[in-house]
């Protein structure tokens, strides 16, 4: 069995920790993003809708 | 001339050739263990879909004589390999190609809706993923008190990986950083989750309030558009697979069969994902899974080791996901119900139920299911994750 060399292993630690999070945090601000792109032109489409309605 | 002296071309015979002269107590122990695992999984219903083949891959393996196991090898004579060792060595030790193909099942059977209507839960999805690691260095721990049962590197990232909950990540990852141990794994990681109502709620309990586990939620989430559910998919795979290129057998895989279900336009595909792609892979699976522990492997105080550093980083994970629930909930503008967090492990869609069913027990009115789904689904994606992760630093393509 090797010695263990935790200077490695708390930088695998670490760096692994910190790029679940980072990830998953650009996933969250991208998701978000594109949810409130949809419920805009989805707003837009019906004010459209309306619009053509009154008209 | 006694009766053994007469009989002895009989008795050799009887000895090479039939199994009961060749079975010793470590493979009657694995047989046992097996008809457990076959055992909970029909009267229990404990994950029957993947412990009932685990069990009989386990007796079939540990059948003395068999064969079964024997994996083809160059210059090896035609109908010598077993088909149990035919799986092992291309599905999972050589190729490692079951567990994409069961995390592309798992996407076309996903419903990512709530986790797109609620994003905060990706964050929560990873705080659970914090338990892999834990685990990662208390395997490396094992060598300072106990030199001769301690893990290497790799042996210990595919002990952390158990912590994600997700059978196919703890496989693949281990498949090719620590194929000895895959079968202890992969087998900790399907009973863990199966245990998940065992597990959770004690620690869930310990780390909240009762006024916190009766936080009341909304119970709709948003509408979720068509076109949304279709670019989510896309958008995620190029985001995780350009940011860590190793986790994309899983990560791809899980998001395109994901594509499938969502597009609308190959329905005979995502149904046969969903179906029979998906049972016909986890048979061939769960049986290799069962046949990659033969006693010799097995029977080692070490096994022990894993399965306790596993139920560690599933204890770690949950916990560390409660805990984040809980600083999310004091940020939230909204009342937020802290127990979401321990859905954060991907063990899916029984966390979920879990957190659902002590919300309701502690608040009547809370209906907390499809708030749990979303960090449920976040933790098969942030386990993936993890998984790539740990690839990407010993492995190159």
């Amino acid at each position: 069995m090797q010695p263990v060399d935790w200077g490695q292993a708390f930088s695998i630690v670490a760096g692994g920790i910190v790029a679940v999070f980072f990830i998953m945090s650009i996933l969250a601000i991208t998701t978000h993003l594109m949810g409130k792109i949809f419920a805009n032109s989805a707003k837009k489409k019906e004010a459209a809708q309306s619009g053509e309605a009154k008209s | 001339m006694n009766w053994f002296e007469t009989h002895e071309g009989v008795m050799k015979i009887l000895g090479v050739q039939v199994g009961f002269g060749n079975l010793d107590l470590p493979h009657i122990i694995m047989i046992l263990v097996g008809l457990g695992f076959i055992t909970l999984a029909i009267k229990k219903e404990w994950e029957p879909y993947e412990l009932l083949p685990i069990g009989a891959g386990m007796i079939l393996a540990n059948l003395p004589l068999t064969g079964l196991t024997s994996q083809p090898e160059p210059g090896m004579a035609p109908g010598m390999a077993g088909v149990l060792g035919i799986i092992l060595k291309y599905g999972l030790y050589t190729w490692t190609i079951l567990p994409q193909f069961i995390f592309f099942g798992i996407g076309a059977l996903t419903d990512f809706s709530p986790l797109i209507a609620n994003p905060k839960a990706f964050l929560l999805g990873a705080a659970a993923q914090v338990g892999i690691y834990s685990s990662f260095l208390g395997a490396l721990a094992v060598g300072i008190f106990v030199p001769e049962w301690g893990f290497s590197i790799k042996e210990a990232c595919s002990i952390g990986i158990i912590g994600g909950a997700d059978g196919p990540t703890t496989i693949y990852t281990t498949g090719l950083l620590a194929p000895d141990i895959m079968g202890i794994t992969a087998t900790a990681a399907y009973s863990y989750m199966a245990m998940v109502a065992i597990i959770q709620p004690p620690i869930i309990n310990f780390l909240t309030s009762k006024a916190e586990r009766s936080v009341f939620m909304k119970p709709m989430l948003r509408p979720v558009s068509k076109a949304e559910r279709i670019l989510f998919p896309i958008v995620a795979m190029l985001i995780i697979i350009l940011l860590i290129p190793k986790s994309a057998p899983l990560v791809g895989f899980l998001l395109l069969g994901n594509l499938f279900r969502e597009a609308g336009v190959v329905e005979r595909l995502s149904q046969t994902a969903q179906n029979e792609l998906i049972n016909i892979i986890t048979i061939l699976l769960m049986l290799g899974i069962g046949a990659s522990m033969p006693a010799e492997k097995v029977m080692d105080p070490r096994t022990l080791l894993v399965l306790f550093l596993g139920l560690a980083a599933f204890c770690v994970g949950t916990g560390a996901g409660v805990f984040f629930g809980k600083i999310m909930s004091k940020f939230s503008k909204e009342p937020f119900n802290p127990m979401l967090g321990a859905a954060g492990v991907s063990a899916v869609p029984m966390s979920a139920r879990i957190v659902h069913h002590m919300g309701q027990k502690n608040n009547k009115r809370n209906f907390l299911l499809m708030h749990a789904m979303g960090p449920n689904v976040a933790g098969v994606i942030g386990s993936a994750v993890a998984g790539g992760y740990f690839l990407g630093l010993f492995i190159n393509f």
